[in-house]
């Protein structure tokens, strides 16, 4: 089990160096660079020349790359060019809320979708089950910005009952000192301050929901038929002839079968819930990874757009690993070696 | 019938029709009633964006800043929008902006990602395998996050929009394309076709490409529901058509985001409801479609 780890983790080497390389030659390709971007349209070409020396941009293309897989490798992923702030600073401020949001969005997602399609399964051709069928069809076609403006339009400007913008009520709590940009943990855990928490959750909801929505209905859907088919399956009649109780070969016989397929979208779905973020943070001014990566790629701030996709890609093909790994769990027949 | 030795006659005689895949899917699709709703709303989608001029009531450029926000009525059945124009209008009309972006980017990625996946399926060998390795890097991706990207060094429009989702379309055409040429060429019809001595240019585009294909369909059925979304999605973002003359779905909903607090109208409902129903056809359309091009699911 090590062994095949350590060799997926190898794996990825290569597919970081290429994703590297094909980023930085795409965003080079590209027409336009961050200094026009800085100085505005109205400029001499002198400013712009020296504001692309001053950049490195001017050298040739492999050493820009050299230069710049060079600070990788110390562990230092560039300093964006419109803020000078390091990317690794930024990053590590803004994960966090995005984090957070995404966690919040998978809870969604797997807390109903999974109950949601067992049921379905359980009644097939039922009402319920073609009602779950349909709001799942619905949910997969409903765009989360579409969503986002409903919920915020709903819950906070009609009937005030939720937060629509951030993450905090930054008029009565104050987070700037704390030791990290988790907030949930921040005000339960170090601050064990109820009413905070509590403030934290309700920012939370609509944005958690808008996120959740399309990876839930995708859930519920893969539940649902992974369920339909284990139910028919010969050890799941043995065991109902066993006299085992329906809630016992739901868990033990059904569920544990059915979630093989149900992992793999889950880790599917992680990667979608990143751009997805893009969408969701900009609606309710969430300051996570998705908006500061909307923001590098509107100023065209290079740096910060390559490092910002291969930290995010790196993750997405992590948590693809964790998922295969998790299939040896899941399922004992599954061996790695 | 057998007891009728004529009518027994009859049934010899006739010459056995083979049914085709096509004609099987085909009747099962129609036998499918969520793919028929699908149908029923594609086509609704392509009547509105054909039809645009000749059923909205409105030009759809043309406001009216006194009677901004107003809310439905006779005059403007789903009312107005932040410069009074009239929004079913708009949304008739831009129903050829998705359209356009949807074919657009599908078509040039089905065109890019299925000569790659073709001459990664039949090669095989090291051209296989640096295929194989450039679309593990772009699957690798964010997805939206690319398309931003190139949308914004290239510029707003929807020709950009289009490239850019066709460009994220490529690495997923190419991949299903090669692991169905891969599972067919070791097929049993195929080493059946082979033993009854049947030319490799006649196994290939006899059998192996129409059965490659179907799965290929169904992706790009769905892709068109994704360009869709996606386009709305940038259009949002704003950067949609800049030529405030040419109508986009996603580029409505801006207002309403933007005057969320300062008591605008919801304008944003109509054009959403709009991506919904022409997403959920595409979603309709694509399911049915899986499953009726699925011969093992034949009945």
């Amino acid at each position: 089990m090590l062994k095949y780890i350590v060799r997926r983790l190898i794996l990825l080497i290569p597919i970081l160096f290429g994703l590297s390389i094909f980023i930085i030659v795409l965003v080079h390709a590209l027409p336009g660079d961050p200094c026009s971007s800085i100085l505005g349209e109205h400029t001499s070409p002198d400013r712009l020349a020296a504001c692309r020396h001053g950049l490195g941009l001017d050298k040739p293309l492999y050493q820009q790359y050299f230069d710049y897989m060079a600070g990788v490798f110390r562990g230092d992923l560039g300093t964006s060019a419109t803020n000078r702030v390091s990317v690794v600073t930024s990053f590590l401020t803004r994960f966090p809320a995005t984090i957070e949001l995404s966690l919040a969005a998978m809870v969604v997602a797997i807390g109903v979708g999974v109950p949601l399609g067992i049921a379905a399964a359980k009644r097939q051709g039922s009402v319920f089950d073609n009602f779950a069928t349909v709001a799942s069809l619905i949910g997969i076609s409903i765009p989360i910005f579409f969503l986002g403006l409903l919920l915020a339009y709903v819950f906070g400007v009609w009937l005030h009952w939720l937060p629509t913008l951030g993450r905090v009520n930054l008029r009565i709590y104050d987070f700037s000192h704390a030791g990290t940009n988790f907030l949930l943990w921040e005000s339960l855990v170090i601050n064990h301050n109820i009413p905070e928490f509590i403030d934290v959750v309700s920012h939370l909801i609509l944005p958690a929901i808008a996120l959740g929505t399309i990876p839930l209905a995708v859930v519920a859907r893969i539940t649902r038929s992974a369920v339909l088919e284990v139910l028919n399956e010969d050890y799941v009649r043995t065991a109902r002839a066993k006299g085992l109780t329906s809630g016992r070969i739901d868990r033990r016989h059904v569920l544990r079968n059915a979630m093989l397929p149900i992992a793999t979208v889950i880790g599917l779905q992680t990667g979608l819930l990143l751009g997805g973020a893009v969408l969701t943070e900009t609606i309710f001014s969430w300051g996570g990874v998705g908006s500061w990566l909307f923001q590098a790629a509107v100023d065209k701030d290079f740096v910060v757009i390559q490092s910002g996709t291969l930290i995010l890609a790196t993750i997405f093909v992590l948590v693809n690993l964790t998922v295969d790994i998790s299939y040896a769990y899941l399922n004992p027949r599954i061996r790695y070696s | 019938m057998a007891t009728n030795p004529v009518a027994l006659k009859q049934v010899l005689d006739e010459p056995i029709k083979g049914s085709s895949l096509w004609r099987d899917a085909g009747r099962r699709l129609f036998h499918t009633p969520s793919a028929m709703v699908g149908l029923f709303l594609i086509g609704l989608f392509l009547f509105v964006a054909i039809f645009a001029p000749l059923i909205s009531p409105y030009d759809p450029t043309a406001g009216n800043i006194i009677h901004k926000f107003e809310a439905p009525s006779l005059q403007h059945l789903l009312g107005t929008d932040l410069q009074g124009r009239d929004i079913l209008s708009r949304i008739l009309w831009g129903a050829r902006a998705s359209l356009w972006v949807s074919i657009l980017s599908v078509t040039l990625g089905l065109l890019i990602g299925l000569i790659a996946g073709a001459i990664s399926g039949f090669f095989g060998g090291w051209v296989d395998f640096w295929l194989m390795r450039v679309v593990d890097i772009m699957l690798s991706l964010p997805g939206l996050l690319l398309t931003i990207t190139i949308v914004v060094f290239l510029g707003p429009g929807l020709n950009t929009i289009a490239f850019a989702i066709a460009i994220e379309n490529v690495p997923i055409f190419a991949r299903i394309l090669r692991s169905s040429i891969l599972g067919l060429k070791e097929s049993d019809f195929t080493t059946a076709a082979r033993s009854i001595g049947a030319r490799e240019r006649r196994i290939l585009l006899n059998h192996i490409m129409p059965n490659a294909l179907t799965p290929v369909i169904v992706a790009a059925t769905l892709a068109l529901a994704t360009a869709i979304v996606d386009a709305a999605g940038l259009g949002f973002l704003g950067f949609g058509p800049q030529d405030p003359a040419t109508p986009e779905w996603g580029t409505m909903l801006t207002d309403t985001y933007r005057y969320l607090t300062s008591g605008a109208g919801f304008t944003a409902l109509f054009p959403g409801i709009a991506i919904v129903l022409s997403v959920l056809g595409f979603n309709l359309l694509g399911d049915g479609l899986r499953e009726a091009l699925d011969p093992r699911l034949k009945r």
